[in-house]
Formats: C-alpha cells, structure tokens, sequence
C-alpha cells in the first residue's frame, strides 16, 4: 500500500475505533444502570464512567489530530527530507501551497486550533470564533487534507 | 512576497464570506438564548469590521463591464457605512449584526460572481491550450463538467478535461479557484495512477507546472506551462504506469 493511503486509513481505524468505543460506553452504561458500583472492583468509581462516556468524542479528536500530525511529519522528514522541527500553524500552510485549496487547508486548520483548545484549555466553553468538530467531520476534514499530498515516499 | 491589492481585497472577502456561514451565525436568532446571541454578536466583530474592504480600489475591477463595477462599488460602499457604525471595542447590536450580514452577503454575491466569471475563463483557457496541443498528436480530448464549492464563489460547475493520448487517459482537473500562494489550481493526473502533477497560477496570471513529479511541490521544480511542459507532464505521468 502507498504511504499516503496507509496513513489515511490510520486516521480512518482511530475513527473506527471511536465508534467501538462509543457503543462500548453504551454498554458501560447499561451496567452502571444494573450495578453502580460496578467500577469498584476494577479500581474506578462511577462518576469515571460518566467522564468516560463525556469526554468520548474529544479524546478520539485528539487522537485523530495525533495520527494526523505524525504522518505529515513523517512526510516531511521522509519524503521532503527535511531536518526542522515546525509547529503545525506553520507546516500545514508550508503543505498546503499551491496545491490544496484554501478551505481545506483552513478545514484542517481548524481542526488543529478546536485539537489545541480540548488539550490545552480548562475553560467550559470553545470562543466563540472557534469551529468545533465531531471525530466524523475531524476525519473527514484530515483525510482530505492529506488527501491531496504526493502518494508515496 | 505582498499579494496584489485586488487579490488582497478578494481573499479579504472570502474570509469574511467563510466566518458569515458559520453555523452559529446562520441560527434562527428566534429560538436562541441571551447568551448564545451575544457569541454570535461577539464573533460578527470578525467580520463586521471596515477591514474587510480596506484594499478595495475601484482601479482593479475597471476591466469588468460598467454595471458590476457599480454593484460592487455600491455594496463595498454600504458595507463600508454600517460595519464603521460598530465600534472596534465593543459587539454589534442585533440591529447593526442584521444589516450587515444583508450586506455583507450582497458583496459576497457581486464580487463572487466576479471572481467565478474570470476563474471559469482561465480554466476554459488552460484546457483550450491542452485540446490544441493535443490536437497537434491526434490525441483526442473530451470535457467534463465536475461539481465544486468554494467560499465565496460558492457551488459551481467546470470543465475536466480528459485526454487520450493513446493507450492512455490523462485528466486536467480544476482543483480551486482558492489556493494558499496562488490564485488558481489544476492537478494533471493519468488514470488509474494516484500520481499527479499540481500546476498553479501565480499572482500574474501565469500558469506553472510541477515537473519533477515525485519530489512534491516543495522540492519540485516550477516550469510555465506552454506546449512543452504540457508534453512533459504526459511523458513524467507515463512512467508511473
């Protein structure tokens, strides 16, 4: 398989798996109904459960984002061979000259600031002026970006 | 490198045009609460600025015909007056947020059409170039129309151009009018091959390709497209088969 393929579908099982999760969470879910002290004995309390099933979709954006920012370094050090060491505000623009169109490049982008607000921010609410995303639009959102790379290296 | 003030101007509206359909802007103000109106008025300050027409110069749009130049110089103009009216340290007022998203979609709907209309010609101009080189090996061409949506211009149609140039198909597919360093974008690519060439326009309205296929656009080296390049991009495609 190509490279680029092979990195899609990484960010496309993360994906998949958050789709095990959440009907996992499900059945977690039931058992809290039937036993709320279920958690006990496998070292967790209930309200852990409840933080599992509510921060579900943000820890699968954030991973998502993870698989996406190591395939485009991997792309940058492997196949455009180079040594530096970018933040991503700067990669993804660099990537995306002249060849991805705008509203992609600004898709993707958005995904990293709505990424760097789950993981850095405590604050309740994303500002107002922030797109926020579900782990399907983030997915879609990075497979077209790197979509639109060269296929191999 | 600065961008030309006329590209400046457009990509300055296409932004605004991309914060404006933002979903939280498009809600039914009926059904919202206190303070989801004061995001939505919070985030207009993005957009409802005099900023965003602040490289507008009538001189750049003087090779449109009369009456656009009038709408767009009427809807910079109307826009200009109620985004001022919003002071720069405070939100707008539900009044000032209404009028102008009204009239920031009228700029919208005459500088799009303006920009799809010179977008969709260079496209014709590009695959015009490639039909009559091809014409010169008897290769024959046909035209496609694809679907594409950008801010801005919005949902619109252009033309793929397939070439078989025998045994193989190549296709000269418009990729956005919106490109980061560019104004314009094409990929040429042979089917079936996940290789493709990207060419561009720069901000003089020449078009380059990406020879070196394989090197990416970053390490690749940009040729102007003319008779040459275009047989250069069929020959480097053709030894990914």
């Amino acid at each position: 398989m190509i490279k680029r393929q092979q990195r899609i579908e990484w960010i496309a099982a993360v994906a998949r798996e958050y789709l095990a999760a959440t009907s996992a969470a499900g059945l977690l879910a039931t058992q809290l109904q039937a036993d709320p002290n279920y958690g006990d004995s496998h070292g967790w309390e209930a309200r852990d459960g409840v933080a599992f099933k509510t921060n579900l979709e943000s820890t699968y954006v954030v991973r998502l984002y993870a698989e996406f920012e190591a395939g485009l370094r991997d792309y940058w050090a492997n196949h455009l061979n180079r040594t530096t060491h970018p933040p991503m505000v700067q990669l993804l623009p660099f990537l995306a000259d002249q060849r991805i169109s705008q509203d992609r490049l600004e898709d993707a982008d958005a995904v990293r600031e709505y990424r760097n607000y789950l993981v850095h921010d405590e604050s309740g609410e994303p500002p107002p002026d922030m797109r926020t995303f579900t782990v399907a639009e983030a997915k879609s959102h990075l497979c077209h970006f790197f979509g639109r790379l060269d296929p191999d290296w | 490198m600065p961008r030309p003030r006329r590209e400046e101007f457009i990509s300055d509206v296409r932004l605004s045009a991309r914060m404006l359909q933002k979903p939280n802007v498009e809600a039914d103000s009926d059904t919202l609460d206190t303070d989801a109106i004061s995001r939505i008025l919070h985030g207009a300050a993005l957009w409802l600025t005099p900023k965003v027409v602040e490289h507008y110069d009538p001189d750049d749009f003087a090779e449109e015909q009369a009456d656009q130049q009038n709408r767009l110089r009427l809807a910079v103009e109307e826009f200009r007056r109620i985004a001022s009216q919003v002071p720069p340290d405070q939100p707008a007022t539900v009044d000032q947020f209404m009028e102008g998203a009204e009239r920031l979609r009228e700029l919208i709907k005459v500088l799009g059409s303006i920009v799809l209309a010179e977008w969709v010609r260079a496209i014709d101009a590009v695959e015009r170039n490639a039909e009559e080189w091809s014409a010169e090996r008897a290769w024959r061409t046909r035209r496609v129309n694809k679907k594409m949506n950008e801010s801005l211009i919005g949902p619109y149609e252009a033309p793929q151009l397939l070439i078989f140039a025998e045994p193989n198909l190549y296709v000269l597919d418009p990729v956005a009018r919106f490109v980061p360093g560019a104004q314009g974008a094409f990929d040429f690519a042979l089917q079936p091959s996940y290789y493709t060439i990207s060419m561009y326009r720069d901000d003089n309205g020449i078009w380059y390709v990406h020879l070196d296929k394989g090197k990416g656009v970053a390490n690749g080296h940009p040729v102007e497209w003319n008779r040459d390049s275009f047989l250069s991009c069929i020959e480097q495609l053709r030894a990914f088969v």
